[in-house]
This record gives C-alpha cells, structure tokens and sequence, in this order.
C-alpha cells in the first residue's frame, strides 16, 4: 500500500500509524508518520496500521493506492470498488510510466472541478474461483 | 455484508501456494510469495524508515525487513494541495448524504465519515492521474524491486482516498494475518454475516467457502 499524504501531517490530525516488523524479541512501537505533504508512506498490508483520531479542525485527506504483482493470474479481478470496473487489472506500473509528461488539464487544477461526488457503492462480488 | 467471498478449492490452494487474506478492507488478496527478510532492529522513529526513490533496492531492502518505508517530498506541493482541496470540499458534500457521522474511516462502510470514492478516481484522468503518474515515475522502480516483478505486472489494484473529518476518532488498528495462515472451513452462512466473516479472518482463517 501506498499513502500519499496530501496535507501537512501533525500529531492533531490523526495521520497514519504504523507498528512497523521488529525482532521477536524487541518491542513494537506506534510511530504516528509526522510527514510533509507531497510525502508517500509504504506499508505491507501485514502490518499493522490505523489512522489516528483527527483531534484538529481540518480534515485530513489522503489518498492510497495497493499495488501487487499479477503473480501468475491468481489475482482476483473483482476485488476492488476503488477503480472502476472496467479499469480493474488494467493499469500496470507500466502503463503508467507511459503516461509521464502528459500534462493535466487546467480544469482540473485549483478549481474544485475535477472530482464529482458519486454515490458511494458497495459491490458484493460473486464468488470467484481459481482453477 | 461488506467482505467478498472465495470459492477456492482446498487442493488448488494448496498446489498454487496461493494464500488469502483479508487487508483492513476486508477484501481478499493473494499475495505473491515472497523471501521473507526478517528484521534486523527494533524500529524507534519515523526516520529510520525513510528512503530514497533512487535508491530502490535499499529502500525495498527497508520495506522487506520492516514492512515499512517513507518516502519523503515525493509529490509536488501545488498538486497535493489541488487534489486535498478537492477531496476536502467533494468529502464534506458526501458526509451529509451519508448520515453525518463522524467516524474514522472503515473502508466502504456507507455509515462512515471518511470515504473512499470510485469513478472519480480513475488513474486515466484529472488530478489523480497526474499523482499517479508522478508515483510511477517516482517509485517505480521501489514497487518494480519490493513486489519482485517487472513493470509489466506490477498492477495498481485500488486507487481511493480517505478524508477524516475533525472529530473522527482513531481507527481500529488492522492489519492482514500473520502467516502461518490456517485454513478453514466456514459455512456459507457465516460468511454472510460480514462481521463473523472478519473476525475470522482476524484470526486466521483465511480460506472461506
């Protein structure tokens, strides 16, 4: 998982918290990401994480993206409700760096017009199998 | 009922070595195995975990041992802030349509402040794609060496954001199971149930059918 913090993360607006992987004998410790906007937190989907409590008078927006290796077709297609359907598996790392330098549309920039709201939809996938 | 459910057979598991679990989403994954590098020290501070986008094979050496690495001034600025104003103003216009509660984030729960957006958020267009594309340029080569495979199968499988309104409070800590995984029969029935269906899986058990 990647977490791009996209504000200024102090202790007040509950950033991301990690106990990253220690020796089994060392004790684990919370280590709230104190970070810059602009900064990208990578964590394993193993460890544990949460965000904290937004005790602050702004909200704190982030984005994330999980990314996996298509590990000889095991992947499941129907996993995510982030994407859209027809998007899922195909955008590669590849794919993307293709894209480097392409410029963003001013429309989408300052104004708040790139994003809609859309209703928030909860997609109960079928059961999949691998055979 | 807010969890998928899989149908793998116990002998396919097996033969593909393939291992389900649930991430904090609640949705399924199967990861691909990798060589296990366990960590060297206890972790103390967030800078220990800091890496360099160009060094990606240390900072993917990191992310193995500790299952962590922050990568530091990675996006530009006016684009974080674009993106965070928009969020911030299309988030706050969804919480009242939802119900108003302030509630840390729960991962597509519709009675839950921070929410995770769908359509909006394609990587082909706007003020995501150009994050997307400044992550790919960045940390290409990181997510190339830590996930073990080229770029041609490197897949962006999620691409969402979470806005956490003042007063939320913490989420609960999370995390997929730890291996050894177990496998383990559930009926159908509880597995309709999301809640049972997540606490086994919390447990362990991370083959449902």
């Amino acid at each position: 998982m990647l977490q791009l913090q996209l504000v200024d993360m102090d202790s007040t607006i509950g950033p991301i918290e990690v106990r990253p992987f220690v020796p089994l004998d060392t004790e684990q410790v919370d280590l709230p990401m104190l970070l810059k906007a602009g900064s990208i937190v990578a964590y394993d989907s193993k460890v544990w994480h949460r965000g904290g409590a937004n005790v602050g008078n702004t909200p704190r927006p982030v984005l994330y993206t999980t990314w996996m290796a298509a590990d000889d077709g095991l992947l499941p297609r129907n996993m995510g409700y982030t994407i859209a359907h027809a998007e899922m598996g195909a955008w590669t790392l590849a794919r993307l760096q293709e894209r480097e330098g392409e410029p963003v549309s001013p429309r989408h920039v300052g104004a708040a017009s790139g994003l809609q709201s859309v209703p928030i939809e909860i997609e109960v996938a079928p059961a999949f199998s691998v055979s | 009922m807010h969890c998928l459910v899989a149908s793998l057979t116990r002998a396919t598991c097996l033969q593909a070595r393939a291992i389900l679990h649930f991430d904090c989403g609640r949705r399924m994954m199967l990861p691909r195995p990798r060589t296990p590098e366990p960590p060297t020290h206890g972790v103390t501070s967030m800078h220990e975990l800091v890496a360099l986008p160009s060094r990606a094979q240390q900072a993917a050496s990191l992310f193995a041992r500790h299952g962590v690495a922050v990568f530091d001034g990675v996006l530009p600025a006016d684009l974080c802030a674009a993106l965070a104003s928009e969020l911030a103003i299309n988030g706050s216009r969804q919480r009242d349509v939802v119900n108003g509660k302030l509630r840390s984030d729960t991962v597509g729960d519709p009675n839950d402040a921070s929410l995770r957006w769908n359509s909006a958020q394609s990587p082909a267009r706007g003020l995501v794609g150009a994050v997307l594309r400044h992550v790919a340029q960045h940390l290409g080569a990181f997510l190339v060496a830590a996930l073990g495979a080229g770029a041609e199968e490197v897949q962006l499988l999620e691409c969402g954001s979470i806005v956490s309104y003042p007063g939320a409070p913490a989420q609960t800590w999370c995390a997929a199971p730890p291996p050894p995984y177990q496998h383990a029969l559930l009926s159908p029935r509880l597995t309709a149930q999301a809640d049972c269906a997540w606490q086994a899986c919390r447990l362990g058990f991370t083959q449902l059918v």
